[in-house]
């Protein structure tokens, strides 16, 4: 009962619950997800978006390209969410604004094809050259 | 004579946008929980270019006191995590590699605070790690949490 996973930017203006675990978690390697975070790779987990309330203050929201929505922290600039228009159900989170991401691994990496050739890739992982749903 | 190395950058939506006209003084990754949490990715990687060598074109970054002494820059329309300035570093503008138009170009030295890392992100490579800061800074303040 009660299940609760928080999490939030850096600077606490913009909080987040899930009432559900998340239905799967990746690390991806696309351009975009790299350029956005200054990081090589992005870790995400992606709950239904029934399950996933913001409960402090809400996010900024950039379209960053014509069927995906990002959002980040307008005070701070920590990138929160990504979500894709064809997939309605699903909001991604960045897991590493989880309070306890190291509940959370990942269990699967996608866009490889974008991987930086100095990022090793996870053998223990399942590795996808783009989505794994696609 | 050589040619300068040019190195430019910029967020997501092309908004800021930056130049660094010398080799990067050092490349790291850091594992750090602020670092962590301002990216939103398990790692984040920076290099440092000379402050006299960097400039930043167009819009200019946003920037979030993260600390007393450190100061992280995003942009403000798409939210991209650009930079870091700390104090104890003045010389030099920390750039996020991720943001470089061929992060592929420049080279990381070492990992630091792996006592922070994430249990399950480990980049299994060689290069030297450090639990804190490293031994190559004399002291990081900003991630002495």
């Amino acid at each position: 009962m009660g299940l609760s996973i928080e999490g939030g930017c850096l600077c606490g203006a913009v909080r987040y619950r899930a009432t559900a675990p998340p239905v799967s978690r990746s690390i991806c390697h696309c351009r975009s997800c790299r350029r956005a975070s200054g990081a090589r790779s992005v870790a995400w987990s992606t709950f239904h978006v029934n399950n996933l309330v913001f409960t402090r203050g809400m996010p900024v929201r950039y379209r960053s390209s014509p069927e995906v929505m990002r959002t980040f922290c307008g005070v701070c600039g920590t990138q929160l969410s990504y979500r894709h228009d064809e997939d309605v159900d699903s909001i991604d989170i960045t897991t590493a604004t989880l309070d306890a991401p190291e509940q959370f691994p990942p269990t699967k990496e996608i866009w490889i094809e974008h991987k930086l050739p100095w990022e090793r890739a996870n053998e223990a992982m399942r590795h996808y050259p783009r989505t794994s749903t696609g | 004579m050589p040619d300068q190395p040019i190195f430019e950058g910029g967020c997501l939506c092309g908004e800021v946008r930056y130049r660094a006209t010398a080799e990067p003084l050092r490349g790291v990754i850091c594992h750090c929980a602020m670092c962590r949490r301002h990216s939103g990715a398990p790692a984040l990687a920076f290099v440092h270019f000379p402050l006299d060598a960097f400039q930043w074109l167009g819009t200019m970054p946003s920037w979030f006191q993260s600390s007393s002494n450190a100061a992280r820059g995003f942009c403000s329309r798409c939210g991209s995590t650009l930079a870091m300035r700390e104090d104890v570093l003045a010389d030099r503008v920390q750039v996020c590699v991720g943001t470089l138009d061929e992060p592929s170009r420049v080279r990381i030295d070492d990992h630091v605070w792996t006592r922070s890392r994430v249990s399950w992100f480990d980049t299994r490579d060689d290069l030297p790690r450090f639990e804190r800061s490293s031994t190559a800074v004399a002291s990081l303040a900003e991630h002495g949490q």
